[in-house]
């Protein structure tokens, strides 16, 4: 017998079907903003580490001159972006995003194989462009609006990645991006 | 596996630096506030805390079915599933694998299962370079030491022990103890890991059957770095890890960071459900003992979304220190896991514990912990361990049972007190008086003065 079946035998006892949806229950009173959303998004992603400025101009001018001593830029909103080869040479990589979360600060970013998964990862800063329009106020309605299983990833990212390893001190800039901007547009 | 005796005796060891001690409870203490702090944002708190164990009750109570679900859909989406039995078999199949791609280095993100399952070792031994890019994790890596929280790997560490360890490992500035400086030199040390390894090994924080994917959160972003530069992503998770769909998700994405650490979210949540273009991707489904607690009294620890409060609140953990508990989970779920893995071996973890239960309140999955933990102590106290501990309670016992016995004891002990000397009372028989003073007797014994009291409203 294999472990598969040696596993899923030890659980025998837990194989039937659902009768019911565990989800359906899901529709208690959560915290709403309303017309505050967008300042709680701002409090939120600048307390994770992240700016936040509030522009129309979004161009790849105007949001490069909002770095310092920004060497190579990649913009993935093009529709064949410009890839380097060496992705660990690019110093500024700008997103755009379907969705942000004013609880938390978080924007929804999936790569769908337009560029690679690396751009996310390696550059030290990265700009991430939303409308207004498109924060919602919890997880729970990000979700419903998110496909997960649509393209192989699809992150939640809040700020510039960070630790407090060292005696709880937290420090800007773990692995991933050292510097997060977000740009909020109507 | 660390030599282990027992509680006390590994957390006379931790005590014994009192001021670390110190610094320790209330670095977590501060830990604490902040969950509290995050907690109190939500008015629907409490109501999130029951839909997780409502959740997770309900997973469990079909865990069979929706691992099936699980594997259908993620291998539908191009991931590979595998099943291992035990600690070992998890560590064949991953060793399998690297071998397969001729794997060298590998880059790991935190995941307690490997560490559950020995798997660093187990691949050094067959010549794979494995470094751990978590940066608590990389630390206590390079000390040669393991994690003692399971959130904070290196808390037990003050930043002149880290400066140490990195100025003989990295080669960093002897006595530099700049937190900044040293998480920017690791960062560079690391980046250099990522870029020159062939494969990444994550955790799993939940996988969800519908969507046969597999969410990982992180704050370094370690998890996502190392699985975007290499060509194969190994992620290892426990059956219970399974929830059933990315709607319930956002209900332990509430809660997992502001439980943990008192953020809003952990800044990377990520979701795989497929490998990147000319990538491979593996999930490892490891049982390890997990389906016997399915069915018994402890399946309630099942539950646990390991985010780490249960010891940041835990006035033993803060005060004795993860390493005094021998095992890869400390703190009050890890004294459960321990138990239930080997109660002989862990049989002074279920008296680590003061029944607070603190730990139950803040519980983001409501693990019913410390009444969990005074029931297992009842069949702790009938190991071998603590036959000396039973007949010495039994003793006192008959002594408040019988009145006269008692009393010539209470008199005895006064006795004792006043005219023994001080090294014959505290000789090694006396455990209380290790550590403190006896109690002085009083004067007159309450028995005594009531007595007294009676006779005169009589009279």
């Amino acid at each position: 017998m294999d472990s598969r079946e040696a596993i899923l035998r030890a659980l025998s006892s837990s194989d039937r079907a659902p009768m019911e949806s565990v989800e359906m229950e899901l529709d208690f009173e959560t915290l709403r903003f309303g017309e505050n959303r967008v300042a709680v998004f701002r409090q939120n992603l600048e307390s994770a580490g992240g700016e936040v400025i509030e522009t129309d101009d979004v161009t790849i001018e105007e949001i490069s001159s909002r770095f310092d001593g920004v060497g190579i830029v990649v913009d993935t909103r093009e529709e064949t972006p410009d890839i380097p080869e060496d992705i660990s040479g690019v110093s500024l990589a700008i997103f755009s995003s379907p969705l942000a979360v004013a609880e938390n600060g978080a924007v929804w970013i999936e790569p769908c194989g337009r560029y690679p998964d690396s751009l996310l990862t390696l550059p030290i800063a990265l700009a991430v462009v939303v409308s207004r329009k498109d924060i919602v106020d919890n997880m729970h309605e990000a979700y419903e609006r998110v496909e997960i299983g649509k393209c192989g990833w699809g992150l939640f990212l809040s700020g510039p990645s960070k630790t407090a390893d060292i005696e709880q001190s937290l420090v800007i800039g773990a692995h991933g991006a050292v510097e997060m901007k977000l740009f909020l547009t109507e | 596996m660390r030599a282990f005796t027992d509680h006390p005796t590994e957390a006379s060891r931790f005590v014994s630096d009192g001021e670390r001690a110190h610094w320790h409870d209330r670095a977590l203490w501060f830990v604490r506030a902040k969950r509290d702090r995050a907690s109190e944002t939500l008015p629907e708190w409490e109501r999130l805390r029951e839909e997780a164990h409502r959740i997770k009750s309900h997973t469990m109570k079909h865990l069979a079915w929706y691992l099936r679900l699980f594997e259908e859909r993620a291998t539908a989406n191009g991931i590979e599933v595998r099943w291992a039995s035990d600690a070992l078999e998890h560590n064949e199949i991953v060793a399998s694998i690297l071998r397969e791609e001729g794997v060298e280095r590998v880059v790991k993100s935190k995941s307690m299962l490997t560490e559950e399952c020995g798997l660093n070792p187990y691949l050094q031994e067959r010549g794979i370079e494995v470094v751990d890019t978590d940066l608590g994790e990389r630390i206590v890596q390079l000390a040669g030491d393991t994690p003692s929280h399971i959130v904070l790997p290196a808390i037990h560490l003050k930043k002149e022990d880290v400066s140490e360890i990195f100025a003989e490992h990295m080669g960093t500035e002897e006595g530099n103890s700049d937190p900044v400086y040293l998480t920017v030199s690791a960062r560079k040390s690391l980046r250099e890991k990522f870029l020159t390894a062939d494969a990444a090994i994550t955790g799993v924080n939940f996988a969800l059957a519908r969507e046969g994917a597999v969410t990982i959160c992180t704050n370094e972003g370690n998890a996502d770095l190392g699985v975007a530069v290499t060509k194969l992503h190994i992620a290892s998770m426990g059956i219970e890890k399974i929830i059933p769909s990315a709607q319930s998700l956002g209900v332990f994405t509430r809660l997992l960071a502001r439980s943990a650490t008192g953020q809003a979210v952990t800044t990377y949540t990520s979701h795989y459900s497929a490998p990147e273009e000319g990538a491979r991707m593996v999930v490892v489904i490891v049982d390890n003992g997990r389906s016997g607690l399915l069915a018994g009294e402890e399946s309630p620890i099942l539950s646990c979304i390991r985010c780490g409060s249960c010891m940041n609140t835990c006035p033993v953990y803060r005060r004795s220190g993860g390493h005094s508990y021998g095992s890869v989970v400390p703190g009050p779920i890890g004294t459960l896991l321990a138990y239930s893995r080997d109660g002989e071996r862990y049989s002074s973890l279920p008296f680590a514990c003061t029944l607070c239960a603190s730990c139950t309140m803040v519980c983001p999955a409501k693990v019913p912990l410390h009444d969990t933990i005074y029931r297992v102590r009842k069949s702790a106290i009938e190991t071998p361990t603590y036959t000396g501990k039973r007949k010495a309670l039994s003793l006192i016992y008959a002594l408040l049972r019988y009145r006269p016995l008692y009393l010539t004891a209470m008199t005895l002990y006064g006795w004792a007190v006043k005219y023994l000397p001080r090294n014959l009372l505290y000789s090694g028989y006396n455990v209380w008086g290790r550590d403190r003073d006896m109690p002085e007797p009083a004067r007159r014994s309450f028995s005594r003065i009531y007595d007294d009291i009676e006779r005169r409203e009589d009279g």
